[in-house]
């Protein structure tokens, strides 16, 4: 039995040598160390040998078996070293496109719209929302709109047959918000408005950020500071930017903001109309009239207020021509925004 | 408003280039474009451009679409030869002609040979001359235009039209004076005010008309003049080139000077036939409800007391302010003419064109306000035109009725109030310079206080505020300095809402959704396609009196008609995989009539594939149904909702009934997740399935998100069962895990469903379900016979609930 054992041992050593793999090297394990290995039968045969035999039978194997597991680690470690080597050689096509979900997109719009809130954040603007069919009187009334005078047909408005307005602009959420809270404020109203308008420029539904600040010693000079404020910061440091009188019931004296034409760089071209500006907001001081509407007395308080575009911005941010393109939907357009 | 800068120049006291008058009007707020102007950069290119005239053209002996010219540069030169390729040229035309050394877009000019001709200058496109982009043909000017001059002079000095574009509020600015007054004030000069003259006949007015005004309110001034003898023909050419460059057609000498009236003072003027006055008087009053009357476009209008007449004592012979009547109109015949000059209340004007539906050059005007104090002025001046251009004799004085003059009154400026509001100080001095420059009286009570008097045609200026903002005009917004205001730090009051949908917004963006957004408008037939109950609030729509087009009529009251529509839109340009979510308001009647509406902001999903390119089984259309849900679940689980649930429900109208779950938070139905019923789907044109889900923000807002205690992880290790057994198909996976929880076992840690297996070898109506069981103790690793003993209980209690035969 222990010749055999020897011999087993002998036979297994040149099989080790040639084993070429570590699969090759579990068979060879397996046909000798396995549950019904070569030497683990010879092993467990020696419960039949005579008592006296058994204990050096027994130590003798064990030290074959020993050698042979030797063997097979060191064989192994060879082996493996060889294997791990080829597989660190392995070459894969790294210029196969990555796997797993592709990603989605968000609203170029809204991409805008967020960024803008959060530059004003940033200077200490706190957001309120209002509802979107407003009534005549916050829409128009309270923000110094006079019954029956032109200055309605500013801005085209949806009446719904309950007698409410699709708001033409978020400025009543600024009425809601003074009514609600109390000076000093600093505030921003993100929102959808509506107006009876589309062509290549107007949607009938957009998106507007109106934005205010009330404080004791509010002046024009701050509006302007703001507003330059922001638009360096959302068009970069080296922009044009110029103020210029205007109208609206709710602000005065009143401001349209107009930057350096981004597409000819202010010589002049279609998209400016051949002045080198574009107009980009609407601002202006609020109106005594405004303030004494929510019960703040003009002569304690002072404001600005601003509302900004948010679809042209992204029009002008992006390069697009057509305001259509944000309310159709198309995903091949849609998935180029993130 | 369009107006021929020659015309604006008449009342100029300075000298200035079109677009240099533009840009200034629109620095001090009127908004002002030069039609034809020249670009600041062409100025560059214009220098040895001089008017040419082509003399001779010929043929090119070695190219067939090369001409050789013969140009002659200035009238006692003679022709360069010139070869040119533009088609549009014929002998005689004038053109801009490049001479040799010309700086043009295109380079320096050479003398040069082309295609064995001699060439010695160009003729010019615009483009060439940096004039625009048009490059059809060479630019042919027109027959007055001087040979030999430089061409720049020539272009600088030609008409050019500026357009205005005044706010609402500024309704004298509707006129040419208007403009010129604005021009003076920006550059500290004068308006040159045309001079009035009139011979007048010795025989008085009140002689031969009365004017009787019966409605102080509507009109409180009536001028009126009379006017003779008159000869109707066309008016001069000068003035017919004037009233065409500003939109009015040239009709005859009397309308046509009316007309240069308004457009020159601001002052709306009507002239009535005198002869066809049935009595001699004028009676401005009411219309009574109902009356009739025939304005001079033909139209039969049927009135009412919102509009204000004027009669001739039998009856109307003109809608007040809007447009005079068929039976007193001026025709070639007229001998005798009423002037009417009035100043109509801009209310009753408004309020009267709106109820006719009418919209004129006149209404506009006194909507906005005309110069209470200017109608004599005005009528004087149509007057003197008649007299010089229609050989009209005009009799002595004029009607003046009115109750009192509208003078405006003095406003009281506080000097404090500049610094205040601008952020800058002004002296004095140059605070009552700037009112000066805009024709305001300014008396000074006090070293803090003036009295402001505003001019007559200024009717904006009412209030101290007013005039801050012109002290801001005439300083220039642009000096105006610009700073950052100081402020008290106040707790930045962040937007649950903003933020929720911001998390909502980038986590789905990030797992493969895209964002749409659609206009808030629906219409009967796209809520006809969601079959809903006949009761169901959605159908309640709020409708919109004046929609842009049947489909928009109605506020939307579902997100999913635009989702779907969205989807179907994409399946027709070869997207083969659409998964988009809006974030959008829809809108619900109020609770009661008069509040406002029920808005309510959703949030909604739609995924569908058309094509192989799915990511999930399309073989097994469930598997949208779970990518949908899965969606839900991570919607909630970023807003930390955990005891969010999701049931089966079957109450969705446009959701398949076996295929629906709602999202419950508390009592609430917060949202539901499912597919979308093949036969709406049909509806909006979409053949493959496609699966929904849909928040409502309001409730999300409304629950109390709970932020979890955070769990240490136990030292010990976990042990599982794997448990597999035989159940009816209706036991739900919520059931049995509900099941295992309701032991309350105290080491069970998780029950992991593994999988689920139907097939033929089953009996019909069972399922087979596998599921990992885990147990684990905070304090000590848990043996195999406490493990074992746990699981025997979970192991019992399958089968006798759901009568489970374990495998
Ligand atoms: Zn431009």
């Amino acid at each position: 039995m222990i010749n055999g054992a020897i011999n087993d041992l002998a036979k297994a050593r040149q099989e080790l040598a040639s084993a070429q793999s570590l699969e090759q090297l579990e068979q060879i394990r397996v046909s000798y160390l396995g549950r019904k290995g070569l030497l683990t039968e010879k092993l467990s045969s020696i419960k039949d040998l005579p008592p006296e035999d058994r204990r050096a039978a027994g130590q003798e194997l064990n030290r074959i078996k020993r050698e042979l597991e030797g063997l097979l680690e060191s064989r192994q470690a060879e082996l493996g070293k060889d294997a791990e080597e080829k597989d660190r050689q392995q070459k894969i096509d790294v210029t196969l496109p990555g796997f797993g979900t592709e990603r989605g997109s968000r609203h170029p719009v809204s991409i805008i719209l967020e960024e803008i809130v959060d530059i004003f954040e940033g200077m200490g603007f706190s957001v309120e929302e209002g509802p979107d069919a407003e009534t005549d009187y916050y829409n128009f009334t309270a923000l110094n709109f006079p019954k029956d005078h032109p200055a309605r047909d500013m801005q085209a408005t949806f009446y719904l047959e309950s007698g409410l307005v699709l708001r033409t602009h978020t400025s009543p959420v600024q009425i809601r918000a003074m009514t609600k809270l109390k000076p000093p404020l600093r505030v921003i109203c993100p929102g959808r408005v509506y107006r009876c308008d589309a062509d290549v420029s107007h949607s009938p539904m957009f998106h507007q950020v109106e934005g205010f600040q009330v404080d004791r010693h509010i002046n024009f000079a701050h509006l302007k500071g703001v507003l330059m404020q922001f638009l360096k910061e959302f068009f970069g440091g080296d922009i044009k930017i110029r103020f210029r009188p205007s109208f609206f019931p709710f602000t005065e004296p009143s401001a349209e903001v107009d930057i350096g034409c981004l597409l000819c760089g202010g010589k002049g071209c279609s998209a400016c109309k051949q002045s080198g500006w574009m107009e980009i907001l609407g601002s202006g001081m609020i109106h005594p009239n405004v303030l004494k509407n929510v019960g703040y007395d003009p002569e304690q308080w002072s404001g600005f207020a601003f509302g900004i575009g948010v679809d042209r911005l992204a029009m002008l941010r992006y390069k697009i021509d057509h305001i259509r393109l944000f309310y159709e939907n198309d995903l091949r357009f849609l998935k180029q925004f993130y | 408003m369009e107006i021929l800068y020659s015309w604006l120049k008449d009342y100029l006291a300075v000298e200035l280039p079109a677009q240099e008058a533009a840009d200034l009007l629109t620095n001090i707020g009127l908004e002002t474009t030069v039609a034809g102007a020249i670009p600041q950069s062409a100025l560059q290119y214009l220098d040895q451009v001089v008017i040419g005239r082509i003399e001779k053209i010929e043929k090119h002996p070695n190219a067939d679409k090369l001409t050789c010219c013969q140009v002659r540069p200035a009238p006692d030169a003679e022709p360069l030869p010139i070869v040119c390729g533009a088609p549009n040229i014929k002998e005689g035309d004038l053109v801009p002609l490049a001479l040799v050394g010309a700086r043009l877009t295109v380079g320096i000019l050479k003398e040069s040979m082309i295609r064995g001709a001699l060439s010695k200058g160009m003729m010019c496109a615009p483009d060439e001359l940096g004039l625009g982009s048009d490059h059809s043909g060479i630019m042919i000017l027109p027959k007055d235009a001087p040979l030999g001059k430089p061409f720049k002079d020539w272009l600088l000095a030609k008409d050019v039209v500026l357009t205005v574009e005044p706010t609402p509020n500024r309704g004298d600015l509707l006129c040419v004076l208007g403009v010129a007054r604005e021009l003076a004030a920006a550059t500290g000069t004068k308006v040159r005010l045309p001079e009035i003259k009139i011979v007048e006949e010795p025989n008085v007015i009140e002689e031969k008309a009365e004017v009787v005004i019966e409605d102080y309110t509507g009109c409180p001034r009536y001028v009126a003049r009379l006017v003779s003898e008159i000869k109707i023909g066309p008016s001069p050419e000068w003035m017919q080139k004037r009233l065409e460059a500003s939109g009015a057609r040239a009709i005859a000498n009397v309308v046509d000077i009316t007309n240069y009236v308004m457009l020159e003072l601001g002052q709306p003027l009507h002239a009535f036939d005198y002869d066809l006055l049935r009595k001699e008087k004028i009676v401005v009053r009411r219309a009574a409800e109902g009356e009739k009357f025939t304005t001079l476009d033909g139209t039969e209008r049927t009135l009412s007391s919102e509009v204000l007449l004027i009669c001739d004592g039998a009856g109307p012979v003109a809608v007040a302010g809007i447009m005079g009547g068929a039976n007193s109109e001026v025709k070639e015949t007229t001998r005798n003419i009423l002037i009417e000059s009035a100043f109509f209340d801009p209310v009753t004007i408004r309020k009267g064109a709106r109820k006719l539906g009418m919209e004129t050059e006149a209404s506009r005007r006194f909507e906005r306000r005309i110069d209470p104090l200017g109608c004599d002025r005005a009528a004087d001046r149509a007057a003197q035109l008649m007299q010089e251009l229609c050989g009209a004799k005009v009799l002595k004085g004029r009607i003046d009725a009115r109750e009192k003059l509208l003078t405006p009154a003095p406003i009281l400026f506080r000097v404090g109030q500049v610094p205040r509001l601008l952020g800058f100080p002004v002296e004095n001095d140059a605070l009552q310079e700037y009112f000066e420059r805009l024709e305001m009286k300014v008396v000074r009570k006090s070293d803090q206080e003036l009295a402001v008097t505003p001019p007559g045609p200024r009717g904006d200026l009412a209030a101290e505020i007013d005039l801050i903002e012109e002290v801001a005009r005439v300083y220039g917004y642009e000096k105006n300095p610009a700073e950052l205001p100081e402020f008290q730090m106040q707790p930045l009051h962040r937007s649950a809402r903003e933020l929720m949908r911001k998390r909502c917004r980038d986590l789905l963006s990030d797992l493969g959704f895209s964002e749409v957004i659609n206009l808030n408008f629906s219409c009967d037939q796209d809520l006809e396609k969601l079959q809903l109950e006949k009761n169901d609030p959605r159908l309640q729509a709020a409708k919109i009196s004046n929609p842009l087009g049947d489909n928009w009529s109605k506020m939307r009251t579902s997100l999913i008609p635009g989702l779907l529509q969205n989807l179907s839109f994409n399946f027709a340009r070869q997207q083969d995989q659409v998964k988009i979510f809006e974030f959008n308001k829809i809108f619900l009647s109020a609770e009661k009539p008069g509040e406002l509406l029920n808005e309510r902001e959703m949030l909604a999903g739609v995924l569908a594939s058309s094509g192989a390119k799915s990511l999930w089984n399309l073989k097994c259309p469930a598997g949208g149904f779970y990518e949908a849900k899965r969606m839900v679940e991570q919607v909630l689980n970023e807003l930390r909702f955990s005891g969010a649930r999701i049931e089966p429900a079957s109450d969705v109208p446009y959701l398949l009934p076996g295929k629906t779950a709602r999202l419950m938070l508390g009592k609430d139905r917060a949202g539901q997740v499912g597919e979308v019923d093949p036969r709406v789907l049909k509806a909006f044109e979409v053949d493959f399935p496609a699966f929904v889900f849909e928040f409502d923000l309001e409730l999300l807002l409304k629950y109390e998100r709970k932020l979890n205690k955070a769990v240490l992880p136990s030292r010990f290790p976990a042990s599982y069962r794997d448990i597999s057994f035989l159940v009816d198909e209706a036991i739900s996976h919520s059931e049995v895990v509900a099941l295992v929880r309701g032991l309350r076992l105290e080491l069970l840690a998780e029950t992991a469903l593994f999988d689920i297996y139907r097939g033929e070898k089953l009996p019909a109506g069972k399922k087979s379900m596998a599921y990992r069981i885990w147990y684990r103790s905070a304090e000590r690793t848990l043996t195999d016979d406490e493990v074992n003993a746990l699981h025997a209980k979970v192991t019992t209690k399958l089968k006798e609930k759901f009568g489970a035969e374990i495998r």
